[in-house]
């Protein structure tokens, strides 16, 4: 196996773009009893900790199952850029917690211009807020028409039935393609090509990886905040740090993972926390509502603004020193997905094991 | 000028709609009253974003009771108050001013949304500049305008809109021109072909109907030109409420009608 030092490791994941072939070399060495990307699967479900259930989340979005893997990258998202890190690091197979392609549905082609991409209108719930006899499976593109409920809060996506769920279609675009062609999508088309060409599999791994104890993410931000060591009792989402105010705890956030404009706060910059509750990925209004009375902070992944940011601005205006960050979604699957490199460097010691960020989706106009 | 109650105003409501082509529809769950009620004696409305305690206080402060939200007043779309009552941070404290203050709140959610035009679009539109007259046809909230960088256009955005939290997916460097707006979470996915920007209020990152993010990071690294404005569903839907307290005030001559801002939401670190 080739040790990952801590240098490369800085490389890929400050830098980004930094290829180390010659540590790759040693894996191609190994290559001989390199396991496939099936294999590795099966390793990761015979020791992730969680019961296996037969989702349709956390399986194969593309490539062959049957490839012999050079390289594992995990990654928050695979994006067409970590895609292309992991081609210049020499890694073939792709460990990712969110969607490739845009939907959880994870389709490789989209569903057609018209009729919205993907998954959209499969098995997603209708929008709320829809009057009797109205459309219930808007186009996102046209999410907007008369009586789709407009700005209809929705509910979390469903995890949805697999008998719902068609295998995904041939890549052919003669035969996904519906009578009157709509002009092929490039986003999709260029990914395609990108991980055809260079015979790349993609697996996400989020529904059982982020239902280990303690959650990775938490243990994944604590570790790239330095706050592990602060973690109060064995409970990985609550931390006592030394005190600083709001704003200098939302700014270490924005630092120390690597974000852009992602990091959104609300309650007084200029009040002292200590207390620091983590509610990793998406969460909804009651578990907000349970946390907050007992810390100072709560740093949230992704959270609704009717739910939880209306609260916490609620709490902020009767005067209660309160304050609660969102830090993102695909941030906060970083650190989780750091955590799941390093654990499968012990479970696939025959090749390369490594993290690349997806880096904050966001930038803030000036 | 004799006392009007809540209940009055919301059944003139309820009859202009439905003359405008928008009959009620009792089963909606979020138009309704969500604190007092029809009996309450109105002294005055306000329209508002979302039925914070910060709307609340500034309209009583305001001298106006009844309050028009377009969002929720519990922290949950369907103003399930058991879920809010499990708070002991500011629930009870919202809760007995509303009662000091005989507050009555009426969600207009649904119904506005069915309106043309609907408020939350033509509003928005308004305060982040795009020109009416650029609209690519009434209601299709397509707007063209004359090419541009999506790092200018963020930039204009913000600056017209004033809040410092409005994040934007791209390369800043794109050049664009097709501009589709959304409300809310009816803002639409960036994939469409025929568009180059989305405006909109707000969407799950991942695993939402469409994830927009991660498909204009891609559309980056492609050169495909593509941005994903996103200003926040506050920010996309409250512009929309100063139409509709324009909209009461002639069914309402008999009270000050105003719309309240619900508040910035976000701040963002340095």
């Amino acid at each position: 196996m080739t040790p990952i030092s801590r240098r490369d490791f800085v490389a890929l994941t400050a830098a980004g773009a930094v290829a180390t072939p010659f540590a790759l070399r040693d894996g191609f060495a190994h290559a001989s009893g390199a396991p496939t990307a099936q294999d590795i699967v099966d390793r990761i479900k015979k020791n992730v900790g969680v019961d296996w259930s037969s989702d349709d989340v956390d399986t194969f979005k593309i490539g062959d199952p049957g490839t012999v893997v050079t390289g594992v990258v995990t990654t928050s998202m695979a994006t067409l850029d970590v895609l292309q890190k992991a081609v210049r690091a020499g890694a073939n197979f792709i460990v990712t917690a969110a969607p490739t392609f845009y939907t959880r549905a994870d389709l490789s082609t989209p569903g057609g211009r018209g009729a919205g991409p993907g998954g959209a209108a499969r098995g997603q719930l209708p929008a709320r807020g829809a009057g009797p006899g109205t459309a219930t499976t808007p186009s996102p593109a046209s999410a907007s028409g008369p009586g789709t409920g407009a700005s209809a809060p929705m509910p979390p996506a469903p995890a949805m039935p697999s008998s719902v769920v068609p295998p995904a279609p041939p890549l052919s675009a003669a035969t996904a393609a519906p009578p009157t062609a709509p002009p092929p999508d490039p986003v999709y088309a260029g990914k395609n090509e990108f991980i055809a060409k260079h015979k790349l599999v993609v697996f996400r791994l989020t529904q059982h990886w982020n239902q280990r104890k303690p959650d990775p993410r938490a243990q994944g931000l604590a570790a790239a905040m330095a706050w592990t060591k602060y973690q109060v009792g064995d409970d990985a989402l609550r931390y006592e740090v030394p005190g600083l105010t709001l704003e200098a705890l939302a700014s270490q956030l924005k630092k120390n993972l690597g974000t852009r404009g992602g990091i959104r706060a609300i309650g007084d910059r200029a009040m002292t926390v200590r207390r620091i509750g983590l509610l990793p990925g998406y969460t909804q209004i009651q578990a907000s509502i349970a946390m907050l009375p007992g810390v100072d902070v709560v740093v949230a992944g992704e959270v609704q603004e009717w739910e939880s940011a209306t609260y916490a601005q609620d709490v902020a205006f009767a005067g209660l020193k309160k304050g609660f960050i969102s830090i993102g979604r695909v941030v906060n699957e970083g650190p989780g997905m750091q955590v799941c490199a390093d654990w499968l460097k012990t479970i696939v010691p025959e090749v390369p094991v490594r993290f690349v960020a997806a880096g904050d989706p966001y930038w803030r106009p000036l | 000028m004799r006392a009007i109650t809540a209940g009055e105003v919301v059944n003139r409501i309820k009859a202009v709609m439905a003359v405008q082509g928008v009959p009620w529809n009792d089963a909606s769950t979020r138009d309704r009253f969500k604190f007092g009620g029809p009996d309450t004696v109105v002294t005055g409305i306000a329209t508002t974003f979302m039925g914070t305690f910060e709307a609340i206080s500034k309209a009583s402060a305001l001298g106006l009771n009844l309050i028009i939200p377009h969002e929720d007043t519990y922290w949950n779309d369907p103003d399930n108050t058991v879920i809010a009552e499990a708070d002991t941070l500011v629930y009870k404290t919202k809760v007995d001013f509303m009662t000091k203050h005989d507050i009555a709140i009426f969600r207009i959610h649904d119904h506005m949304h069915r309106q043309r035009p609907d408020f939350t679009f033509s509003g928005t539109a308004r305060e982040i500049g795009l020109d009416p007259l650029t609209e690519t046809a009434p209601n299709s909230h397509r707007f063209v305008i004359p090419e541009t960088t999506l790092g200018e256009l963020a930039a204009r955005v913000k600056k017209v809109r004033g809040d410092e939290a409005i994040r934007v997916v791209g390369d800043p460097g794109a050049k664009v021109s097709r501009i589709a707006t959304g409300a809310g979470m009816a803002t639409p996915a960036v994939n469409a072909g025929t568009v180059d920007v989305v405006i909109g209020g707000e969407q799950r990152e991942i695993d939402g109907t469409f994830d927009s993010p991660e498909y204009a990071m891609d559309a980056a690294t492609l050169g495909v030109p593509k941005g994903w404005i996103v200003i926040g569903h506050n920010m996309s839907e409250e512009s929309g409420m100063q139409e509709m307290a324009e909209w009461l005030r002639p069914i309402v001559p008999e009270v000050r009608v105003q719309h309240v801002r619900a508040g910035v939401v976000y701040w963002a670190p340095k």
